[in-house]
């Protein structure tokens, strides 16, 4: 039993020995505290792919005692190939990017906590057990937002935690109700024993709302999205690829295993796909009709992400359509693996950039090709992913969500066809920041890439271009976690 | 009139909504701390009340890990707190403007 939690025991040593092991060592000593959590992180990843490997055959692992609060099953095991994929890249980009920074044990030990809880919430079952490893996961970033504590990131930092300790009260409440109604806090037995539709319904349908707006924010999904463009503008830049990367994607997958595991009964479902339907349509429009105003390539890429997350949010309003479920949660899934990548390297790549003190207006970036000629071919990478440009990672999952709603016709198609619109829409800012990269003949010197972060923005690159040319093995991936979370 | 289980959701109900309006409303950041508080702990309400109505331990549970996050919030929050009153001079939300809200 323990084995299986060997991967969250060994992060959870790391974490614990980079800060125990910080107050021992010299400032100019503690970039080893980095080398050590990246060993952590490889160790933690191998574990995981061994899991997964086993997972492929078995479907689920035993969890023994444990089995009423986690469930390892291949849903689980790929998101926390996503969360150590992620803090992996970076944890590679920080020992070059925070190198002139004090406070390195705290910033390590953070993010290897928030990797914790993460994974935790990758495989809770239990309402408990995700209430806990979320606030792990987002109580660690409130810290990190704050890195450098100067006037930007601390006013980030106030408003992320304002609003993420406003949805930790709206997703407890909404717990809270639902416990009331089931009697349980497992979410198998919460959805056999929540009442049909009776005279409780509308209890019911008020913690379902709760649950919704507490992890809408934590996802930046539209009426709750205002924190995210400043958290991510102030942040420090490798934090902000880890909370756009990371964070983010730890509120989608609770959302998916609360609403596809215990909320799923007839009576709701076609309630909250409805609700997903119309955040999902609101926040891919808003959020890429807004990234064409921005001057800046930090906020313009927190726009971005939130426009990406209305295109994952629609998989949650084809559950309740006659769509294949598991086609359309394994577009999903797919999606924030890809997502998670791209986003992750653009954000490491502005880190880079600002490591020559260039800032994250789009002028500053002018002629970056020749300046930094390695960082602005990743990042080109990376935006043309985003906007969905064939043979790029993001195109495979962008045209897997278009294919499953147009499986699922009807209304559905609709939110097909917001998507196509809005990718062309957003190839127009990403285009530009490509330009300003390129074509513009500012003067400029040609400046060595910290090694580090090449090396984390080439991996990230790679992947991009590698799920893009061969798809098969990530597609079919995909699609066998999303099977395994209705088994 | 005896109490029963719909009062405590009630009286939950409500606290959560004095403590959303005073988060939305405050201009002090201590104060939307304490709003903060008052929002966690009304979920606690429910959970301890549905607990005893159920006859089942599972929520006094989850009340008890509810505390204990709310003081780990709490403590980040005042420390983030700290440091912004150290940048600005001030803790008053509105004043604070470095980032385009």
């Amino acid at each position: 039993m323990l084995e299986l939690l060997l991967p969250e025991l060994v992060i959870a040593i790391f974490a614990l020995a980079v800060i125990f092991i910080d107050m021992t060592l010299r400032e100019d000593d503690k970039e080893f505290l980095g080398y050590l959590s990246l060993l952590g992180l490889v160790v933690a990843l191998a574990l995981v792919l061994m899991q997964a490997k086993s997972a492929y055959t078995s479907q689920l692992l035993d969890a023994g005692v444990l089995s009423d609060l986690i469930r390892l099953d291949l849903f689980a095991i790929f998101f926390k190939l996503v969360f150590l994929l992620v803090a992996l890249l970076v944890v590679l980009g920080s020992l070059d990017a925070t190198r002139k920074d004090r406070y390195k044990g705290e910033y390590y030990s953070l993010m290897l906590l928030s990797t914790l809880g993460m994974m935790f919430a990758a495989m809770a079952v239990d309402l408990v057990l995700i209430f806990v490893a979320v606030e792990l996961a987002s109580i660690a970033t409130f810290a990190l937002a704050a890195y450098r504590k100067n006037r930007r990131t601390t006013e980030a930092a106030m408003k992320y935690f304002v609003i993420g300790a406003f949805s930790s009260g709206l997703i407890v409440f909404g717990m809270s109700l639902l416990y009331g109604l089931s009697g349980s806090t497992n979410l198998y037995e919460i959805a056999t024993a929540l009442p049909g539709a009776g005279e409780l319904y509308w209890v019911m349908v008020l913690g379902v709302v709760f649950l919704i707006a507490g992890f809408g924010y934590k996802v930046a999904a539209v009426p709750f999205h205002m924190w995210a463009p400043d958290t991510y503008h102030g942040a420090a830049s490798p934090v902000s690829a880890f909370l756009a990367a990371a964070t983010k994607k730890m509120a989608f997958v609770a959302l998916l295993r609360i609403f596809v595991v215990g909320l799923s009964t007839p009576a709701l479902l076609q309630d909250w796909a409805l609700l997903f339907g119309v955040l999902a349509a609101v926040t891919m429009t808003l959020g890429n009709v807004v990234a064409l105003a921005q001057r800046n390539i930090k906020r313009m890429l927190a726009y971005s992400s939130i426009g990406q997350a209305g295109y994952v949010l629609i998989i949650f309003a084809l559950l309740a359509s006659e769509a294949d479920v598991s086609l359309s949660v394994g577009a999903g899934l797919l999606h924030i693996l890809t997502h998670a990548i791209m986003k992750g390297g653009a954000f490491l790549a502005v880190a880079a950039a600002s490591y020559y003190a260039i800032g994250s207006e789009l002028e500053d970036f002018s002629n970056l090709g020749r300046r930094l000629p390695l960082t602005a071919l990743a990042m080109t990478i990376f935006l043309l992913s985003l906007a969905g440009i064939p043979f790029f990672a993001g195109f495979v999952s962008k045209f897997m969500i278009l294919t499953a709603s147009v499986a699922a016709g009807g209304f559905y198609l609709f939110l097909g066809i917001l998507l196509v619109i809005n990718s062309v829409v957003s190839l127009y800012y990403y285009a530009r920041v490509i330009r300003y990269m390129y074509f513009s003949d500012r003067e400029v010197k040609r400046e060595r890439e910290p090694r580090l972060l090449a090396a984390a923005l080439l991996i990230a690159a790679f992947l991009v271009v590698y799920i893009g040319v061969f798809p098969d093995a990530f597609v079919s991936l995909s699609l066998s976690a999303a099977s395994s979370l209705f088994s | 009139m005896s109490v029963t289980v719909f009062h405590y959701v009630f009286l939950a109900m409500l606290l959560f909504s004095i403590g959303a309006y005073g988060l939305l409303s405050a201009r002090n950041a201590v104060r939307m701390l304490m709003s903060i508080e008052l929002m966690l702990n009304a979920a606690n309400i429910n959970l301890v009340a549905f607990s005893s109505y159920l006859g089942s331990l599972n929520g006094q549970a989850f009340a008890a890990f509810t505390i204990a996050i709310a003081a780990a919030e709490a403590g980040v929050g005042l420390a983030i707190l700290l440091a912004l009153y150290r940048n600005f001079r001030t803790v008053n939300l509105r004043e604070i403007k470095e980032l385009r809200w």
